[in-house]
């Protein structure tokens, strides 16, 4: 069989099915834009999300083109090693239920700053968290936009910057007209396009080998020139500090990021966002399961002869593979295959990237400018919010177009989860969990959280000396075994180096909330009383 | 009788022992889950040629990722079977701040 196509010649039926997506995408926006008049329609679709929903749409938030193509891309090209971050992904959904999806909705209202800023000192604690949000969550984007507008030029042939372009624009289009609403629901459907992609592309490869993994797995190792070592670890992460480092990254990282966090305040209660979690973990379960079957149906069913056609990251493996089990290169029921298996990697590029604008902007508007410059009414919020959407559009548009198609995005995606693990899980958690927590520890671990995750990824294969060098003086692509205590030692020091700030009854308040929901929008409210009454900062908008 | 402010709940009995027992099982589970994740990960990098050994036609990585997914999703259910029982105690506190 001869793999290959999707060489970026423009491909007409890709190009219609990508039309059909992005219409679906404006009728549901559409539909939101009239539901969405408040502060709490805009951030949080009036928190009237349905628990499963919500499960789904955070499940559609979190597999985005990198972990949906690029998992099976790796696992395509170097074996069981590419599974390795998609497995500490799944398992970080475990301290979100556990430790923040219900603490989270219970104490906070839009923003992961909200539940900082709750019992800190607000102003410092906001701006640093809103910068922390506005890091990761920009990063991320450029780097999902880079692999987007590489995948869409791939398979539908429009260019690279027209390709990302588009994105861009509908991404910004969703959270200015839909806000979270029309976000929650793209990233629904998308969910649902994935699960039924993957699922039927799974099934097809086992059908093909009769149903028998040992046979997918022999046939994909007798493909590789590694043979049978694919089948187990070490071909791509090839020292054990590089696994555990990369491993626990992405499994305090996936639990730090702000745009996934900030779906919990999304739904009624805290029930609700325990239902929504155990969604998500099934959902995410399964796809983690399901991408082995993907990643070594490629190599089975494509050979070795496909390592130029799926790109550096593996990334068109996937779509490849739909296309040679449709009936392959120049037959219709090929070139259907691709298109529809296309669709489903489309819209998540275009949800994933919504569900970042949205989280950026609450970072802008909710944080910076409502309640740290104290600017502006309700209204005025909104207004600032869409802007600042239209903003960070702008800029990520303009970055992912500035530099190309070429640039390495493992160094952006590394930086975003590492940033989120080290420097906005551990005062999230502390903050939480530690009565004697204070605003200065805060701002100390977040200082000592982002400065020694540049530094680690300064020093690491990617940028030092060189692009994917040798001899960089740290081997940690994803440094978080360094980092992450770096910034819970920071948190540490500051809070017991500073004088004890008077948060004991805040943090009483933030303890009896977060644990019952009492005082909760649509939980049980505290009677009026003036003991009742916030102890301090009652200038704080929230 | 007076209206009860926060730290006044905060030391209701009926809310501690809601903490606590939230507690008890969050945080071991949490080191568990960790520590599985972690010795996994060590036994992928220390003990290659132990996890390339193939069972039943998988290889012993590809048998543990399968059980970080069983795991993952296992311990989601234990916790959602808890934490009723949690929400019963959260809404007696509810009640006694209330009343």
């Amino acid at each position: 069989m001869r793999p290959v196509a999707a060489t970026g010649e423009f491909n007409s039926l890709a190009v219609a099915v990508f039309a059909c997506v992005l219409a679906m995408t404006l009728v549901i926006t559409r539909w939101a834009a009239k539901r969405t008049r408040s502060d709490t329609e805009f951030y949080a679709a009036g928190r009237g999300v349905a628990g499963a929903a919500n499960g789904v749409a955070t499940a559609g938030d979190y597999l985005s083109a990198s972990t949906f193509l690029g998992y099976a891309g790796l696992m395509y090209l170097y074996g069981f090693d590419g599974w390795i971050i998609g497995l500490a992904a799944c398992l970080s959904f475990l301290p979100v239920l556990y430790l923040l999806a219900e603490r989270m909705r219970n104490a906070g209202k839009f923003t992961v700053a909200d539940v900082l800023a709750f019992r800190l000192r607000a102003r410092p604690v906001r701006v640093a968290t809103a910068i922390n949000t506005l890091l990761i969550s920009g990063i991320y984007l450029v780097a999902q936009l880079v692999g987007a507008g590489a995948v869409i030029e791939a398979l539908a042939g429009i260019t690279f910057p027209v390709a990302v372009l588009i994105c861009g624009v509908f991404m910004v289009i969703y959270v200015v007209f839909g806000g979270m609403l029309a976000t929650t629901w793209v990233q629904i459907v998308k969910a649902v396009m994935l699960m039924i992609a993957g699922i039927v592309v799974a099934v097809a490869v086992l059908a093909k080998f009769n149903f028998s993994p040992g046979q997918l797995l022999d046939s994909a190792a007798s493909n590789h020139e590694d043979g049978r070592s694919i089948l187990g670890p070490g071909t791509y992460l090839t020292s054990p500090l590089l696994i555990i480092s990369t491993g626990l990254t992405i499994f305090i990282g996936t639990a730090g990021l702000p745009h996934i966090l900030m779906r919990f305040f999304t739904v009624p209660d805290s029930k609700a966002a325990r239902t929504s979690v155990l969604y998500t973990i099934g959902i995410i379960a399964s796809f983690t399961a399901l991408v082995t079957i993907i990643g070594f149906g490629a190599r089975a069913v494509l050979g070795g002869g496909a390592t130029e056609a799926v790109g550096p990251g593996g990334n068109l493996a996937a779509p490849l593979l739909a296309q040679a089990l449709g009936g392959g290169d120049g037959t219709t029921g090929g070139a259907i295959a691709l298109a529809l298996f296309s669709a489903a990697a489309f819209a998540t590029i275009l949800a994933v990237v919504a569900g970042l604008v949205i989280a950026s902007a609450g970072a802008i508007a909710h944080d910076l400018w409502r309640n740290v410059l104290r600017r502006g009414s309700e209204e005025g919020e909104r207004k600032v919010a869409r802007i600042a959407a239209i903003g960070v559009g702008v800029a990520a548009i303009i970055g992912t177009i500035g530099i190309g198609s070429g640039f390495n995005v493992t160094v952006l995606v590394s930086m975003a989860f590492v940033f989120a693990a080290s420097a906005n899980f551990p005062p999230l958690i502390l903050a939480l969990f530690w009565r004697r927590f204070n605003t200065t520890g805060a701002l100390t671990g977040i200082a000592f959280g982002i400065t020694a995750s540049v530094i680690m990824i300064a020093l690491s294969p990617p940028v030092w000396p060189g692009p994917d060098s040798q001899g960089s003086p740290s081997p940690l692509t994803f440094p978080g075994l360094i980092t992450i205590p770096i910034g819970f030692l920071g948190c540490w020091l500051g809070t017991v180096l500073s004088k004890p700030e008077t948060t004991d009854t805040t943090y009483d308040e933030l303890l009896v909330r977060s644990e019952t929901g009492i005082g909760s929008e649509g939980g049980p409210q505290p009677r009026r009383s003036r003991r009742f009454e916030r102890t301090e900062a009652p200038v704080e908008v929230r | 009788m007076a209206e009860p402010g926060w730290e006044a709940l905060a030391r209701n009995p009926r809310f501690r022992e809601l903490v606590a027992s939230r507690r008890r099982f969050v945080f071991p589970m949490t080191a568990f889950y960790t520590l599985y994740l972690v010795a996994y990960l060590a036994l992928l990098g220390y003990a290659k040629d132990l996890m390339a050994t193939e069972v039943l036609s998988l290889s012993l990585a590809l048998w543990g990722g399968l059980s970080i997914c069983v795991l993952t999703v296992v311990l989601a259910f234990a916790y959602a079977r808890r934490a009723n029982e949690w929400e019963r105690m959260a809404q007696q506190v509810v009640e006694e701040s209330a009343r």
